[in-house]
Order: C-alpha cells, then sequence, then structure tokens
C-alpha cells in the first residue's frame, strides 16, 4: 500500500514538473515575443457570458415548455490561471392529459473550477468540472450550441459533473496532427446542487487540424456502490469544402446499454442562396439505443426500452447572437412510437 | 481491478509525458494564423464568433483552451484573431 502511494506521488510530480521543464527549455525568441504580444494590450477582466433559452416540445401525449438560464462567469488570474464557472437553472412546464402538472425547476453549478496552465500543452482542473466523457457534455451541451433541442439518447451517460482533479491538453504530434488528452479522478459528493459520483476516466484522441477531423476514445470507472465501465468513441469532421459539420458519439457499457448518434449539419451559406436563407442551417441527425442485457440500478436517465430516432431540424440566426431552431422528430420503439416536434429560441450573451 | 486500474492510470500518465517531452515539447513555435486556427478548432462546434474586446478576447480564449483543448500557441492565435475582429466590426 505504502508502495503504491509513494509510485501515485512520484506520477504526479513528474506529471507536473516535465512539462514545466521541457517549456523552459523551449524559452527562446519566440515564446518572449509572444508573452510580449500579450502583455502589450490591455490586462483582461472578468467576463460574464452565458445563454438564456426557450425550448417547448409537442407530441400526442403532451406539451412541454423548457427555459433555460446558463450564465458562465470567467475570472483570469494572471496569465497562468483561470476561474470558471457556470450555474444552470432549468424549469420544465408540461400539459398533458388534459391538465398542467407541477411546475419543476432543476439548478445546479454546471462546473466551478480553477484551472491552471502548467504548460503550452498541459492544463491541471481543480474543483467542479463537467465530466469529459465523449464530448457532447463539455462542447455542445450549451442550448446556444447544440443543434437540437433534444439531447442524444446515450446523453445520460455524460450528463454529470465531478469534483476532483483533471489534468487536460493538447499535444502537436506533427504540422499535421494533435493528440489530445483529459484524464480525470471524481469524488463522491452528496450535494444537492454540486453532487458527484466517485468515478475516474479518460478521454484521448487525435485531431487533424488540416481536414478538421478529430477522433476520439473515452474510458469511464464509475467508483460507486454500483461498479462498472463505461467506454465511448466520438469524431467531429468540418468538411473543408462544404459547409458540413458532421458529429457523432458512441457508447458501450454492460450497465448502461449501448448506443451512437450520428448528426450532420449544413450551413446554407453558398451565394446561390437567397440572403434570408444564407443565414440558416439544415440538420439531421439518427440514433439507436440498446437496454442492456440485465438492467443495473446506475441511477442514470436513459430510455426504458431500445429506441430508434431520426430528427430533422432547421436553425435560423436571427442575429449572430440569437438562434431560433425548429426539428421534426420520429421516435421508433418498442414501447414508445410517436412523433416530436420541437421549438426553440436561444440568446447568447457577453459582458 | 484496483491494479488495473493503477496501470491504466499510470500508463496514460506517461503516454502523455513521453509525448510532450519527447515529441510535442522540442518543435519550433511558430505564429499561427488566427482565422484557420479558429475555423480548424471552434467551428467544430459553433460558427460565428462574437464581437468582443481584446480584454474578453484574452479570457474567453484561456476558457476555450480547457474547453476545446487548445494548445497555447492556438489559444493565442484564437485571442487575436477574435481581438482583431472586433476591431474590424
Amino acid at each position: 500500500m505504502k508502495f503504491r502511494r509513494t509510485f501515485h506521488l512520484l506520477v504526479a510530480i513528474v506529471a507536473i514538473c516535465t512539462p514545466m521543464y521541457a517549456q523552459d527549455q523551449l524559452g527562446g525568441a519566440t515564446t518572449v515575443n509572444q508573452a510580449a504580444s500579450i502583455e502589450k494590450g490591455a490586462p483582461p477582466i472578468p467576463v460574464i457570458t452565458g445563454g438564456i433559452a426557450l425550448n417547448s416540445s409537442f407530441d400526442k401525449n403532451e406539451t412541454a415548455l423548457q427555459p433555460v438560464v446558463a450564465p458562465i462567469i470567467l475570472v483570469p488570474l494572471g496569465k497562468h490561471a483561470l476561474i470558471e464557472s457556470e450555474f444552470e437553472a432549468e424549469s420544465e412546464v408540461v400539459h398533458t392529459q388534459g391538465s398542467w402538472e407541477p411546475v419543476t425547476l432543476e439548478k445546479g453549478v454546471e462546473y466551478a473550477q480553477l484551472d491552471l496552465f502548467l504548460s503550452k500543452y498541459m492544463t491541471l482542473v481543480a474543483g467542479r468540472y463537467a465530466t469529459p466523457f465523449n464530448f457532447y457534455k463539455e462542447r455542445l451541451d450549451a442550448r446556444w450550441i447544440r443543434n437540437l433541442p433534444a439531447e442524444p439518447f446515450i446523453f445520460g451517460v455524460e450528463d454529470n459533473s465531478s469534483n476532483g482533479g483533471m489534468l487536460r491538453g493538447a499535444i502537436p504530434l506533427s504540422s499535421t496532427t494533435q493528440l489530445t488528452y483529459t484524464g480525470y479522478f471524481s469524488a463522491l459528493t452528496n450535494n444537492l446542487y454540486a453532487g458527484s459520483d466517485r468515478q475516474s476516466g479518460v478521454r484521448t484522441g487525435l485531431f487533424f487540424p488540416g481536414p478538421r477531423f478529430e477522433a476520439a476514445f473515452s474510458f469511464n470507472r464509475r467508483l460507486g456502490e454500483v461498479r462498472y465501465n463505461n467506454f465511448g468513441a466520438d469524431f467531429t469532421w468540418n468538411v473543408r469544402r462544404i459547409p458540413l459539420d458532421i458529429r457523432s458519439e458512441a457508447l458501450i457499457s454492460a450497465a448502461a446499454g449501448d448506443g451512437y448518434w450520428v448528426e450532420a449539419a449544413y450551413r446554407l451559406s453558398s451565394p446561390r442562396f437567397s440572403k434570408f436563407f444564407r443565414r440558416s442551417q439544415a440538420v439531421l441527425r439518427g440514433e439507436q439505443y440498446f437496454m442492456p442485457r440485465t438492467p443495473m440500478d446506475t441511477g442514470l436517465e436513459m430510455p426504458e426500452s431500445d429506441a430508434n430516432r431520426v430528427f430533422l431540424g432547421w436553425n435560423y440566426w436571427i442575429s449572430d447572437s440569437v438562434r431560433a431552431g425548429v426539428a421534426f422528430g420520429r421516435q421508433f420503439g418498442s414501447s414508445d412510437d410517436r412523433n416530436v416536434w420541437t421549438l426553440g429560441i436561444a440568446y447568447r450573451f457577453l459582458r | 481491478m484496483k491494479t488495473t486500474l493503477c496501470f491504466l492510470t499510470s500508463a496514460f500518465v506517461f503516454t502523455i509525458l513521453w509525448a510532450g517531452t519527447l515529441i510535442g515539447a522540442p518543435q519550433p513555435e511558430k505564429a499561427r494564423d488566427g482565422e484557420e486556427v479558429y475555423k480548424e478548432n471552434c467551428t467544430r462546434c459553433h460558427n460565428t464568433p462574437p464581437a468582443m474586446s481584446e480584454r474578453h478576447a484574452k479570457v474567453v480564449s484561456a476558457h476555450m483552451r480547457v474547453r476545446a483543448n487548445l494548445t497555447a500557441r492556438d489559444a493565442n492565435a484564437v485571442m487575436h484573431y477574435l481581438a482583431e475582429n472586433a476591431k474590424s466590426k
């Protein structure tokens, strides 16, 4: 046991010190120039940003309204540290079977973290952070970013935050390839607004800036009362020749089930479209989810049966900060076969 | 299982160290075109850059450096692009 602790301590020290050493070795004219260029202008100031959104969904059984407020506060601490925090409050107003249900309000801290930039290629994160399993939670969860209001089926596995520490960054392997990596550990926290499970994991991938393609692999080990592994894979591809974005995630889990989604979004920015349509985007998403063979009580919000779904959506940027969207979805399931319409508007602010 | 987890964690850390110190770090740092870096990285998730001052751009680029796993060089290039973009608006 003592040996193991010492070993972990050594790994941590080497992990933190070696990149710092490597950065010092670089210390050439370019690094000095970069630092000088940063210092030339005005110093950074705290920023308040985030989004406000109103989504609504309609199917044959119910109508739901979901207003969401998610402010983000960024506080720089010199050149090598940043505090960032996001609070999210989401309400749900549901009308079903001829009557309104009690209004629910979910609120919580999505992340409240201290980022220490240890080197050009490594950042140490401490505090509460969005769990980096696949990429939807970290990168696409914001209402003004996601292309469709509805989350994918398998989002239930990654829809959580962790309290603990994380090492992450990107390393250029060559002029055409970058290695991206994230490794984290989270402790169990029983708190209504900032709770977390005991878990650890990694996400590592390769990013090719030229073709704008990234593929990554995720591993997540749940270390609570019910212990199980989740495996994930994801990729994003921004096609250079046409304004087409393709994204996908997959999940393999003996406890949470298996599934995947693939989404394509085409920006109608070509001059052959009218000025109105050039501010819009067409979106198509297909997804499948398969229940685990032996269901376990994981506490995750996953579909209750095998399900397939197709979404077709259209987004329109009223301005750079305001986006409206409409989507039609058809869900096929062994116990849940229905059409879903969604309408949404999102506003992004920056102060 | 603990041994496996210990091994996987150690393997992950050493892989990153190896790649970072032996491959990544010695590369010469060249200034990159901010617009190109923005298109390569930021448009993977969102399209239009918001209008912001240089002081905002410094903080937002640091935020995105963490969220999108950017290197310091790319985050710096994005910062300059956002600041220049705001001036031109």
